[in-house]
């Protein structure tokens, strides 16, 4: 089966090594990896020069294994519209193929409407961290019901919601109506029925395989899907096909 | 190759739904998984002190060659010694919650149970966590037990083992680091190629397979263990080898 890990991240510092991760993909089968950015490498308020530093590391890596490696765009809607705007083209001509947003910004604010205008304009999809914690990372980290209102303003951007695990119970129920919003496997440990839950209540079309690596370990982030109780069908779904389809058109 | 998973638990958890509830069920899962051996403990007896949650599973995992049987203790409990004797001969080793329990492990109730288990030569089992605590209930939450406290008590009794399970990965490296007694399963345990990763900074000699099971997906445990950049020597200890050693299975 082909696999597409849509969710890993590769360090400025190259500790681990690119060549490492993508060794190690290799053996778990992995032939695909979309690159998020080194996003916490500066702490969550990167300045726009670090962004743009992020965002080089990983066109080079596209670049360096064309075919094997993918990158989304980071951003930090803190910034003024017209560096995000620059940005978001610079790097889609530069080949990336999403926007991968994280914690700087609640995705409620004003702040994220021309940049989803942008993205909506470009048909990139977007990617945000979201997770429903007992004590938030900082003010600013967006929920899936922050999610759910982002992806309600604008229907005709496919938003990923990162971390299913993390979302639980109530973040599948927060999205389930809005059919642009998809979820990524990633976060927290393989607790198990949160694959067969998310399957019964939003379709295997709308689950993405996403590891967070090197964060995490392919080898225990792939156990979640094959060891759930869900057809073959539907793992082959979320773990190629609907990425394919969503983020590697032909 | 022969698995021995020493982080297996059956029964209710009011946070999570399992895919099943009775030993049989639990069984034919593990024999889907490859894991041919199971240390086994009550959920229920996390949360509720009724002695009835020990003595049931006791009772069932007797004549069953699948599963080792692991009380939970709560040595802050009057009569705890009693009812553990209750499960001799064929004890191999208690299991303690401290931070769900509330007792110090600098107490002397701790060195009451110490003393119980090295004069059997028991291992002590000490689940660090049951969940991921950024996701615990608001209004129920129970941090982690330190790995300063766990040191502590590892270094006041060298020759004590104890095997600390559901350790994130950097607790293990510290856990290890620091003593020589102290072992810790693999099911909290996580990095990229997680088991070689470990092998590079110390030894993995003292990690054991363990899965957490049903609480994580049983498969990201086996498939951790079979794909990590190990020597098949490495592979053999943490599957099966060091827990053999540890609660004495080629005794049963
Ligand atoms: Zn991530």
């Amino acid at each position: 089966m082909n696999i597409i890990d849509s969710h890993i991240h590769a360090r400025l510092n190259d500790n681990p090594s690119i060549e490492s991760i993508l060794d190690f993909s290799q053996h778990c089968h992995i032939d695909r990896l979309v690159i998020l950015g080194d996003v916490l490498a500066f702490g969550f308020f990167p300045s726009p020069d670090q962004i743009k530093q992020i965002n080089n590391h990983s066109i080079d890596l596209i670049k360096r294994y064309p075919g094997r490696l993918y990158g989304f765009c980071f951003l930090s809607p803190e910034h003024p519209p017209v560096f995000i705007d620059e940005e978001i083209k610079r790097c889609k001509k530069a080949g990336l193929i999403g926007i991968k947003l994280e914690a700087s910004v609640n995705c409620r604010d004003d702040r994220l409407t021309s940049l989803m205008q942008t993205a909506s304009g470009l048909n990139l999809p977007v990617l945000h961290h979201s997770w429903y914690k007992t004590e938030k990372i900082n003010p600013a980290e967006s929920d899936p019901a922050d999610i759910a209102y982002l992806a309600a303003r604008f229907p005709d951007v496919t938003i990923i919601m990162a971390h299913l695990t993390a979302v639980g119970i109530r973040g599948v129920f927060d999205i389930q109506k809005l059919k642009n919003v998809y979820v990524d496997t990633s976060g927290a440990q393989p607790f198990s029925g949160a694959i067969e839950f998310a399957v019964d209540y939003l379709g295997a079309d709308r689950i993405l395989y996403g590891s967070d690596a090197h964060y995490r370990d392919f080898t225990a982030q792939l156990g979640r899907i094959y060891g759930a109780k869900i057809t073959d069908a539907d793992k082959e779904k979320i773990l190629y096909s609907n990425a394919k389809r969503i983020l590697l058109p032909d | 190759m022969k698995i021995v998973d020493v982080n297996v638990s059956i029964g209710n958890w009011p946070f999570q739904r399992f895919p099943y509830y009775d030993l049989q069920a639990l069984s034919t899962a593990l024999d889907a998984e490859g894991v041919s051996l199971a240390v086994v403990t009550a959920v229920e007896a996390i949360l509720n002190s009724d002695p009835c949650y020990n003595q049931n599973l006791h009772k069932q995992c007797q004549n069953d060659r699948k599963f080792v049987f692991l009380p939970v203790v709560d040595p802050s409990m009057p009569g705890w010694e009693e009812r553990l004797s209750a499960f001799l001969p064929g004890l191999r080793g208690v299991k303690i919650f401290p931070n769900y329990h509330t007792f110090a492990l600098g107490s002397s109730q701790i060195r009451d149970l110490i003393l119980f288990l090295k004069a059997l030569t028991l291992p002590l089992i000490i689940q660090m966590r049951v969940d991921d605590e950024r996701n615990q209930h608001p209004h129920m939450r129970v941090a982690g037990v330190a790995v300063e406290d766990i040191t502590q008590l590892a270094n006041l009794y060298p020759d004590q083992v104890i095997v600390c399970l559901n350790a994130y990965i950097q607790e293990v490296e510290q856990l290890l680091q620091n003593s020589e007694n102290i072992y810790a399963d693999i099911s909290f345990c996580e990095h990229m190629d997680t088991l070689g990763t470990l092998n590079k900074t110390l030894a993995a000699e003292r990690l054991l397979f363990g899965s957490h099971t049903p609480f994580l997906y049983t498969r990201s445990a086996t498939m951790k263990l079979n794909l990590s950049r190990i020597s098949k020597e490495m592979r053999q200890k943490i599957a099966w080898k060091n827990a053999e050693d540890i609660f004495r299975l080629e005794e049963l």
